[in-house]
């Protein structure tokens, strides 16, 4: 028995030992040395990216057309920005994905933490065409464009008579009580529309206090804050009107059949990206940098505009069925945001929302 | 037939030559045990024990962010969450809504169970399966289909308020009542199997000897029956209640934003925050609470009821 025991015990520790936080080994400095003869061989890459309508894109169309052209097999791994930063970390010694595409503030996040590999510009062929205004910097290379804006149910506006939004304030009202779908600050869009808040009221990056109280007063009127954006689409068929999301959710509300628009407030709209990042250390560097100079390219650009994402190179134009609710015009009040900033404050004020906003739903909603 | 029975570890220990017999019976029979567990050993072992066992050694970590190679041990990760009343509201609330969840369960399930019990094998075979099966069901899939039902001005609403029965959305979705019957649902046949179980366990001739001497079929119910079933009742509470503790989908999806339960705050310190440690030690108060409350529930009834826990 008592063998048995310290057997155990000793096989618990060792576990354990190897849970531990190793140091990147050796063997990995060794690998990056004969990077060149691995590459030569690299049969297949592993991509991590959102599900839903880019996993459909990615694994159903691009990465067959990919295969085609360069003989190399497309690995999918879908979730969200966060799980798959989350997973990267966690296999930062020893990558198994290639390529990790993650919202714009999340990328940032990445490459402080250490998770990127800097892109050659060389090595990305339509990286000229490339609309400057997606670009973060040399780690990652944005794939799929979008703003987060307000989008309102045209009919429900019609009927009731309101007047349409032209500011982020707009969407304190009591007329929306109950009939809002606003995302929770846990989401990218909902801390958009966070920080949107704030600079509408005179605050910013520096200063959250003012979208904290215009916040409160949100909530007040709202049933809830919406974690993901598969939960407002049910709510926006039966009856929400107004919605702040990603601009290819709400042309997705729209090929759902709900009569909605786009609207950027007068403070402005942050053009963000799903940009694509080269994993730190993978053995497919040149692989991985293939596949991202495929995602630019005209071809695969023209059919990530068809599922409703900007595309970001510069020739290229939305379909008409989407550009009428989701496009913008030369003059709108489209940003760049400052993603490094937002990386720094976002989970301090994150959990300040969740603390102090999220209590206040549903408090002027009619029980 | 023993002597054949030894095992060459056994000729060479000289001091299992000088036990007796019996004993050395019985460590055979502990070894052979041993043996057969030794894969579910090994299993749990390595994929639970070993990682829960790091996550505990996370949990002793202070860092911000997601590199734990310069950080420092301390015991702050827990100090922080009994100093703050958001957790410690979150706490209460996910003991709130699995104490309802139960007695919902509760409620609905033992008679069902009765049920399972008085009739025959051949409809107790029926039974089980229909209270079994909403588990064939994937739970994210469950839940969705009440959210849908459920979501404001959805199908219940409408169907309600056409009917006249109320006159503005019932708002079930997003509080705490939403989430209490998404638990209850979920966990009901728990609750149902092991009560049934304590009840087919009855002798039936108890029941005929109360009947016999003159009780009320009630009177023999809360005298002789509830009583006798009374440990399959404390088992399906303490069921329900450490899964209602410790569940995700069901509050994410019911409660969102509005029901912030202990096991939402891990995910979204550990998925949205980065906090990794101090999420592992939410999820070992969150262990320790669900332990606490149930080993103190189960003692206090076995104390009182100590006929039937014998």
């Amino acid at each position: 028995m008592k063998r048995m025991f310290s057997v155990i015990i000793l096989l618990m520790v060792m576990m354990l030992a190897a849970c531990g936080v190793p140091n990147p080994s050796k063997e990995t400095s060794k690998q990056s040395g004969t990077k060149s003869d691995s590459q030569a061989e690299t049969k297949e890459i592993t991509i991590a990216a959102n599900g839903g309508k880019i996993e459909k894109l990615i694994r159903d169309e691009l990465a067959p057309k990919f295969k085609e052209k360069y003989g190399i097999t497309i690995n999918f791994v879908a979730g969200s920005s966060n799980e798959i930063l989350t997973k990267v970390q966690l296999q930062k010694n020893n990558p198994q994905i290639d390529i990790a595409m993650y919202d714009s503030p999340v990328a940032v996040r990445a490459e402080e933490e250490g998770l990127t590999e800097a892109i050659a510009k060389e090595n990305i062929k339509g990286f000229e065409n490339i609309d400057e205004r997606y670009l973060i910097d040399e780690h990652s290379v944005p794939v799929l464009g979008y703003s987060v804006a307000v989008g309102y149910n045209t009919d429900i506006f019609k009927e009731k008579g309101w007047k349409a939004i032209s500011s982020w304030n707009d969407l304190i009202s009591s007329d929306y009580k109950g009939m809002t779908a606003f995302p929770d600050v846990s989401s990218n869009s909902g801390f958009t529309m966070f920080l949107s808040l704030a600079k509408a009221n005179g605050g910013g990056l520096d200063n959250m206090q003012p979208g904290m109280d215009k916040g409160k007063e949100l909530a007040a009127y709202s049933d809830t804050f919406y974690k993901n954006s598969t939960q407002i689409q049910p709510a926006m068929q039966q009856g929400a009107a107004v919605t702040v999301q990603a601009s290819y959710t709400i042309a997705g509300l729209s090929d759902a059949g709900v009569p909605v628009q786009m609207v950027i407030p007068k403070e402005g709209a942050p053009l963000q990206a799903i940009v694509a990042t080269v994993v730190k250390n993978t053995k497919n560097k040149k692989a991985a940098e293939d596949f991202i100079d495929f995602m630019v390219t005209g071809d695969s650009q023209k059919r990530i505009a068809e599922i409703a994402f900007y595309p970001v190179v510069k020739d290229v134009k939305l379909p008409e069925k989407y550009d009428s609710i989701i496009g913008f015009k030369e003059n709108d009040p489209v940003y760049k945001p400052d993603f490094a900033g937002i990386a720094k404050i976002q989970p301090e004020w994150t959990e300040k929302w969740t603390k102090e906003v999220t209590p206040e739903l549903g408090k002027k909603v009619k029980k | 037939m023993e002597n054949l029975g030894y095992s060459p570890d056994q000729k060479m220990s000289p001091n299992l030559k000088l036990a007796s017999k019996s004993k050395v019976k019985e460590l055979r029979k502990y070894t052979a045990a041993l043996l057969l567990l030794a894969p579910l050993l090994l299993f749990i072992l390595a994929f639970f024990v070993v990682p829960m066992l790091y996550v505990f050694y996370l949990s002793f970590i202070e860092v911000e962010g997601l590199d734990i190679s310069n950080a420092s041990y301390s015991i702050g990760n827990y100090l922080t969450f009994f100093s703050d009343s958001y957790f410690l509201r979150s706490l209460w609330m996910t003991m709130k809504v699995s104490i309802y969840a139960v007695i919902i369960a509760l409620i609905l399930g033992y008679p069902i169970a009765l049920t399972m019990a008085k009739s025959s094998a051949k409809v107790r075979g029926y039974l089980t399966l229909l209270v079994a099966s909403p588990l064939l069901i994937s739970v994210v899939v469950r839940n969705f289909g009440w959210y849908l039902l459920l979501v404001p001005n959805g199908v219940v609403d409408q169907f309600l308020m056409k009917l006249g029965i109320i006159d503005s959305p019932l708002k079930l979705l997003f509080s705490v009542e939403g989430v209490v019957i998404g638990l209850a649902n979920s966990f009901l046949p728990f609750m149902v199997l092991s009560i049934a179980t304590s009840l087919y366990n009855i002798d039936p001739s108890l029941e005929k000897a109360s009947s016999i001497l003159g009780a009320s079929p009630l009177k023999t119910f809360l005298t002789v029956t509830l009583p006798l079933s009374l440990p399959g009742v404390v088992a399906g509470i303490v069921l329900v209640f450490s899964m209602s503790m410790s569940s995700y989908v069901t509050p994410a999806l019911m409660g969102g934003a509005n029901v912030p339960v202990l096991p939402i705050v891990i995910y979204e310190q550990i998925n949205t925050l980065f906090r990794w440690t101090f999420g592992s030690a939410i999820s070992y108060i969150l262990l320790g609470v669900t332990l606490i409350s149930v080993t103190i529930f189960s003692r206090i009834f076995e104390r009182k009821f100590k006929e039937v826990f014998r």
